[in-house]
């Protein structure tokens, strides 16, 4: 809310001070945030996107609380156990067992912290590594600018699947090492967009105004420039973070990205395509779960998209 | 457009040899590659040998200098696998790997194009909401996943088609299809996008209400425009596709460039692994190159700007 007095001029303050009632009234003028919840609390893709992310956050984080069994404990005797829907399932293993005789429930429930966290972390080391590039190529133009296009285009013209294998096979399929190699193949939409938005606001007054008062150039990009990317960043970021689920599952589902035992769902269907005629249910719920948790953070990217800039919204 | 050529290919080169460098040390940077090739309990002295035997005891830029001037008059070398030569493993193979990304790039195209001429002159409508909901579904869906669930059910439980083998057309139609289903939510969403700008400009209007076929003014004029950026678009993710069907070639067994690549990368086999990483990205920078010459011939803005 926003006071707005209508006595604009103090000349007249006198002849308006009979009727004070009406002198002063309120006019609700919405908030840049206030329009953004408002525009959030009608987005559906947004809601519902959000909730099934919130929810697979829920459960990674509590994956120890609410998984039934330890999802590296074999028992050899409960192995290929059905789930619960086939009519020999028990609610002891809701989604019954796999070769070794593992709850398919608490691995399933365990690979969701695997896909978010390398999710996250890739999508924000790219952030990071991407946008640092992007601005100061966007920013200092020239030659600066012709170096980092250049980089751009070398990262384009690699095959990025293949050089990810290849990187895999030398330095290991460790959560770090995954999480390092998928940021090196998303860094460059980054550094494309916070690139060409710099180059645009660059020439902005308030920019002139930073330099004419002397704050250095780091203090501009950081303090001037970049919280105009943010919102651009952000949708980048959750875009990047659904491809970067959907590589690493690829990766550990050729055998070169998490290592086993570890849960990761990429993984689970790669071990689950040998029993896959006969216990089909141990590659669908896998994948299943990786297309709810990719969809669901598309859809929430979407809606942040509309909602900080509805304008761009095609 | 002269000047704009020039510059496209004096930065294609540079792009291309820092390429020829990534590709060429990627395997190599993994430690001692002599010891590796010499076996697990090799003595110091057979590892010594066998550096020397593939020159691996040579300065790093004599090695790349030297396999470099090899490659560039057609000799890649032999596997370390299988002592094929290079170049014959990957000529049998790229035809296989071509015709794929082509077919899918083709499907994508089929499908995304129309659906999203549909959806842009009828904007949030049902046909809008379909054509979204589809590029949002193969946008999300892990094509690995997909590609397994329809050999369960074309393959085994329909027996429609065949599930492994490169030998027929039909071998091709499940992972043409499930490519194409991932390459085609981008090209939807710009079709739709471009379109949705060009029926809004100026010339559109002057175009109708002089009264022309509504038709035409929609393919003639219009998808036109619109299509550019696509074309565009789709040097790229041909370019993709060729690096990206490692995994389809794994599942359907295709012997394509693609599969070979990762046998090779799993068995360490650097000279074949190398080629192909240098060879994709070659193929890619040609396809850009060629992308942007012609837009520019297309479009003068960006020639001149």
């Amino acid at each position: 809310m926003i006071k707005v007095n209508t006595d604009m001029s103090p000349l007249n303050s006198s002849s308006l001070r009979r009727d004070e009632e009406i002198d002063e009234f309120e006019i609700s003028v919405p908030s840049p945030p206030e329009l953004m919840k408002r525009r959030a609390k009608k987005h559906v893709g947004f809601i519902l996107g959000g909730t099934v992310v919130l929810l697979v956050l829920i459960l990674a984080v509590f994956a120890p609380l609410i998984a039934p069994f330890d999802p590296y404990d074999q028992t050899l005797t409960n192995r290929l156990l059905p789930p619960i829907w086939h009519e020999k399932g028990s609610w002891s293993h809701p989604f019954g067992t796999d070769a070794l005789g593992r709850d398919y429930f608490s691995r399933v429930i365990f690979g969701a912290r695997i896909s978010l966290m390398i999710g996250f972390f890739a999508a924000a080391v790219s952030a990071v590594v991407g946008s640092t590039l992007g601005m100061i190529g966007g920013y200092f133009g020239g030659k600066t600018d012709a170096v980092v296009m250049y980089l751009i285009n070398v990262k384009l013209a690699l095959p990025g699947l293949l050089v990810a294998l290849s990187l895999v096979s030398v330095f290991g399929g460790s959560l770090i090492a995954l999480i390092c190699i998928l940021a090196f193949l998303f860094w460059d939409r980054y550094a494309v967009v916070t690139r060409s938005v710099t180059q645009q606001i660059r020439t902005n007054d308030y920019i002139t105004a930073a330099q004419a008062v002397g704050a250095s150039r780091l203090r501009i990009i950081v303090g001037e420039v970049l919280p105009n990317l943010m919102n651009q960043i952000i949708v980048i970021a959750s875009l990047e973070m659904a491809v970067a689920i959907l590589v690493e599952a690829a990766l550990s589902f050729l055998g070169l990205g998490i290592q086993p035992p570890t849960p990761s769902w990429g993984l689970l269907v790669s071990e689950g395509r040998s029993f896959m005629f006969f216990k089909p249910y141990l590659v669908t719920i896998p994948g299943l779960a990786i297309f709810m948790l990719v969809i669901s953070i598309n859809m929430m990217g979407d809606g942040i998209r509309d909602i900080t800039a509805p304008e761009g919204r095609n | 457009m002269l000047n704009f050529v020039i510059h496209r290919i004096y930065v294609s080169i540079l792009v291309a040899i820092t390429v020829s460098v990534i590709g060429f040390s990627l395997l190599r940077i993994s430690g001692d590659l002599a010891a590796e090739l010499a076996g697990e309990d090799a003595s110091t002295e057979e590892i010594a040998e066998v550096a020397k035997a593939y020159g691996l005891d040579r300065p790093f830029h004599v090695q790349y200098f030297d396999w470099a001037g090899k490659a560039l008059s057609g000799d890649l070398g032999r596997s370390l696998f299988t002592n094929e030569l290079v170049v014959e493993l990957i000529t049998d193979r790229i035809g296989v790997t071509f015709k794929l990304a082509i077919y899918s790039l083709i499907l994508g195209l089929l499908l995304a194009v129309p659906l999203g001429v549909l959806a842009s002159i009828r904007p949030n409508t049902w046909i809008d909401r379909m054509a979204l909901g589809l590029a949002v579904f193969g946008q999300a869906i892990p094509n690995f996943w997909f590609a397994l669930i329809m050999i369960l059910f074309f393959g085994v439980t329909l027996r429609w088609l065949p599930i492994s083998g490169s030998e027929t057309a039909w071998h091709f139609v499940m992972p043409t299809f499930t490519l194409g289903l991932t390459v085609m939510p981008q090209f939807m969403r710009l079709t739709r996008t471009g379109m949705l700008d060009v029926l809004d400009s100026d010339f559109i209007r002057t175009a109708r209400a002089k009264g022309l076929n509504p038709i035409r003014v929609l393919f003639k004029h219009a998808l036109r425009n619109a299509i550019l950026p696509v074309i565009s678009l789709a040097a790229v993710v041909l370019g993709f596709l060729l690096g990206g069907s490692v995994i389809m070639e794994s599942i359907f067994a295709l012997n394509g460039v693609g599969f070979l690549a990762f046998e090779s990368i799993q068995r360490q086999d650097f000279p074949v692994v190398q080629s192909i990483l240098v060879l994709l990205s070659f193929i890619y920078i040609l396809l850009t190159f060629l992308s942007d010459v012609i837009n520019a011939q297309l479009d003068p803005r960006i020639r001149l700007g």
